[in-house]
């Protein structure tokens, strides 16, 4: 209470006459206009109240329920008095309504100590039913856990971060049980394409929810292979329970989800103001909100972020305890998880109890890895598993040799979402100046730390060129989306390398003149990728493509074709990445034609935030040279 | 794919292609392109598989509806709006427990507890399944906390969980709620967990 009478600080109450308790409604209703109440940052942060860019103010919470005053979505000061008023409601008689007191815990927090509330005059109303909830979380701290990006799933590409209320009574050891605070669109769609146009445009409703932590973990970690990473925030209980109060309040309402503005990690920056209205948190000059941003958001503010911790994902968890096998101790953990039959476990035997136990349990990850996570596996899979973990149980007390722990490299450590570039470069007949913008996020050849290795995320990625010969400036480009996963084969994972790009584009090939060439493209490839470790790391891929166009620039106005695209992905030094690519191209429908491109791409990190780029691009007879100085932001 | 893809390819370049023979070409392109799009499509994108619960358009409150098949579970909440009845219930795929267990803030603290063991028991079974072989591991030491064993027992709840795994998993088709029975049966006849643990 302490940090909420320095909140209050600017808000002593001048000394006031004794009302006789009937009045008492009416001059707390005096006092709160007099005294402005309802422009006091914590009133807006509870009602989510924010200012529009025509100067109106407005709550982004969409219930209606949330509001006690018919206009309360709009008017801070109506909604203060509506409030103020409704907690002088007699109480109800069926226990299970709720008064305006219950049913808005943090406002009449606040408003008791910002008012002064006397409870002679204004009985307290009992809550049972929040405050058997609050004893359900009853926090001592909080955490904001980060999920990696999958790129399989278009709603979790860039990740997703939620929070972890750790409670009083629960030991360190049984963080599993806390809950957690998750806000998410609430649907039950599942085309793929109304989700990603509603989504965009604010078609769901997006609602707080709570969850244990051990359904996200199993969530995450195993059926997504996702890693979770688990930041420590300094919240104190008492900060922590204002959160819980308005946590019970925002259970009633929802908001508008949309997928790159408002979304998950937009609403958790207010929940962390509610709790320390000191920071400043969710005034961010950008419009659009990348999850890991919001965890480098707290990063900033000092002393907020105590420390980070790595819950590796079942996936990752058996590729390091595998990485501590020998190749031959690697080929009985194979035979163990696929057979378990007699031979295996002579083979087994020959081992020493301490690797045996690694041994066994490599070999369970990658049954289970394999087999999946699903409830109702064949009668031959459960048979199986009997037989390896009946195995396990006879090596006595045998712990499996410890290994080091992976700390990995935290997502924050990489580089920043936003990009802008300048470029310069030479064709054969002219030269060019390039501007170009990209909101989100990265490519192959940019420092992967902190990133999915071998992928490439990019939206509405913006490149603008000057023509020194034309004198006239074009589009060069407006990717919408750009997704490219190269996923190396690996003995025990295979997973598909695949890529989807649409956007607009200029055919080159057809030597047209920029800015008559604009088309719009769509493409789709899946292949099979693998990995070397010769010179430092190198992925090959191979994708076979299909790839339809649309313009003006295309006889008949399209063009739809497909084909192959190879190419080797290089960590020549730390901070030196190369991409080389060659695609040949067919189209038989529409336009005619065969492409032949290629790729050489160079990139040298040269800060944290800063990189620059040689590249040679030939598209069929079109040729150009480029170098860019391109900075992360 | 890509083979009979550029075959038809080739035909249409053909010079001496002409006329009625374009419909059967068009179609065998489409479907090669059709084929195409499909087995890439089919990689990953856009098919939402379980209700991944992330940032985006897509992220759901889980469904339990949807969940037979896998394990992916409910947020079970109930939060309906208006009553602002927000009571975190746990979570489970069976919805009657969420009905009959912790939804109903009336229950004893007794039911509560086994409505919370037989989630987390469900939820982790794979896990819990390994870590007792193993004898130890977060999933097995929550199970302890759950089974009211105090700290200094968490230890002695691993190493025992591991010594009685044959009688916990009497055979390989038992169910989550049968291996919790078999263990607090396990664990009753131990006179120190069944002194020790409070919530059998």
């Amino acid at each position: 209470m302490i940090l909420f009478s320095v909140l209050l600080s600017g808000l002593d109450r001048p000394a006031s006459a004794q009302a006789p308790s009937g009045d008492y409604l009416a001059s707390l209703l005096t006092e709160a206009r007099t005294r402005k109440l309802s422009e006091h940052r914590y009133w807006h942060l509870l009602l989510h109240y924010r200012h529009q860019w025509t100067g109106r103010v407005v709550s982004e919470a969409d219930g209606k329920d949330f509001f006690l005053a018919p206009n309360g979505k709009y008017r801070p000061d109506a909604e203060l008095e509506a409030t103020i008023t409704a907690f002088f409601a007699p109480f109800p008689d069926d226990p299970e309504a709720q008064h305006p007191q219950c049913r808005f815990p943090a406002r009449f927090a606040w408003l008791k100590q910002a008012l002064h509330l006397d409870p002679q005059r204004l009985p307290v109303a009992p809550c049972e039913r929040f405050e058997t909830w609050r004893s359900r979380l009853d926090p001592e701290s909080a955490t904001i856990i980060f999920a990696d990006a999958y790129l399989a799933n278009p709603p979790s590409m860039y990740g997703h971060t939620f929070v972890r209320l750790n409670h009083k009574a629960h030991r360190r050891e049984e963080r599993l049980l806390d809950y957690t605070i998750n806000f998410s669109a609430d649907t039950e769609t599942r085309n793929g394409i109304m989700f990603a146009i509603l989504g965009l445009i604010g078609g769901y409703p997006g609602r707080f929810s709570t969850t244990p932590y051990y359904i996200k973990v199993q969530e995450y970690t195993n059926l997504e292979s996702r890693d979770l990473w688990e930041y420590q925030l300094s919240l104190s209980p008492q900060q922590l329970d204002r959160l819980v109060m308005h946590l019970w309040e925002l259970g009633s309402t929802y908001f508008d989800y949309f997928f790159l503005t408002q979304n998950c990690s937009y609403q958790l920056l207010p929940l962390i103001e509610i709790a320390d209205p000191e920071r400043h948190l969710s005034e961010s000059a950008r419009p659009w909100v990348i999850p890991i941003d919001t965890i480098r958001t707290l990063l900033k503010q000092p002393g907020l972020v105590t420390g980070v911790e790595r819950r590796p994902s079942h996936m990752n968890q058996m590729l390091e305890q595998r990485s501590r096998l020998t190749a031959d101790e690697i080929d009985v953990a194979e035979a163990v998880s696929k057979r378990m039959d007699l031979q295996a476990k002579t083979e087994l035997d020959r081992y020493p109890d301490q690797r045996k136990a690694l041994i066994l349990d490599t070999a369970y990850d990658y049954f289970r890895y394999r087999e999946g996570f699903t409830h109702g596996q064949s009668a031959e899979n459960k048979k199986l598993e009997r037989r390896i973990l009946l195995e396990r149980t006879r090596l006595g007390l045998q712990a499996s040799e410890p290994g080091e722990a992976v700390q990995g490299i935290p997502p924050h450590n990489g580089h920043k979402s936003g990009l802008a570039s300048l470029r310069v470069g030479v064709t054969r007949h002219s030269s060019f100046e390039e501007l170009a913008i990209r909101p989100a996020l990265h490519d192959l050849a940019a420092d992967q730390t902190g990133y999915l290795p071998n992928s490439q995320l990019e939206m509405f990625h913006l490149r603008l060129r000057y023509d020194n010969e034309d004198r006239k400036p074009y589009l060069e480009e407006l990717t919408f989306l750009r997704i490219v996963s190269l996923s190396p084969t690996d003995r025990w994972i295979r997973k598909p390398s695949w890529k989807v790009v649409s956007g607009l584009d200029l055919a080159k090939e057809l030597d047209c003149v920029p800015r008559r060439c604009l088309y719009y493209g769509f493409n789709v490839g899946r292949g099979i990728s693998a990995k070397t470790d010769i010179v430092g790391e190198e992925v090959f891929y191979l994708l076979a493509e299909a790839d339809l166009g649309g313009g003006k620039v295309f006889r008949d106005g399209y063009r739809i074709g497909g084909g192959v695209r190879m190419g080797l992905l290089m960590s020549i030094t730390p901070v030196w990445r190369a991409q080389m690519e060659g695609a040949f191209l067919r189209y038989p429908l529409g336009d005619i034609h065969t492409n032949t491109d290629i790729l050489i791409d160079q990139a040298f990190q040269l800060t944290h935030d800063l990189d620059l780029r040689l590249t040679f691009q030939q598209e069929t007879s079109y040729r150009e040279a480029t170098v860019a100085l391109r900075v992360y932001f | 794919m890509v083979l009979l893809f550029a075959e038809a390819g080739w035909d249409l370049l053909n010079p001496h292609n002409q006329g009625g023979r374009h419909v059967r070409q068009w179609a065998r392109v489409l479907v090669g392109m059709a084929a195409l799009l499909l087995w890439a499509s089919g990689a990953t994108v856009f098919a939402v598989g379980y209700g991944a619960a992330g940032c985006g358009p897509g992220s759901v409150v889980a469904n339990p509806k949807n969940e037979t098949g896998h394990q992916a579970y409910a947020a079970a909440v109930n939060m309906s709006a208006g009553s602002n009845l927000y009571v975190i219930s746990i979570p489970t795929v069976q919805q009657s427990a969420i009905t009959s267990g912790t939804s109903n803030c009336g229950n004893s603290a007794k039911i509560k507890n086994y409505a919370a063991q037989d989630a987390f028991a469900q939820s982790t079974y794979q896990e819990l399944a390994k870590e007792m072989a193993a004898g130890d591991g977060e999933t097995v030491r929550t199970l302890a906390a759950l089974m009211g064993c105090p700290k200094e027992q968490e230890a002695g709840f691993a190493r025992f969980v591991k010594t009685s795994y044959p009688s916990i998993f009497p055979s390989d088709q038992v169910s989550s709620a049968e291996m919790l029975q078999q263990l607090k049966a396990e664990m009753s006849r131990d006179p120190e967990l069944a002194g020790a643990c409070r919530s059998l």
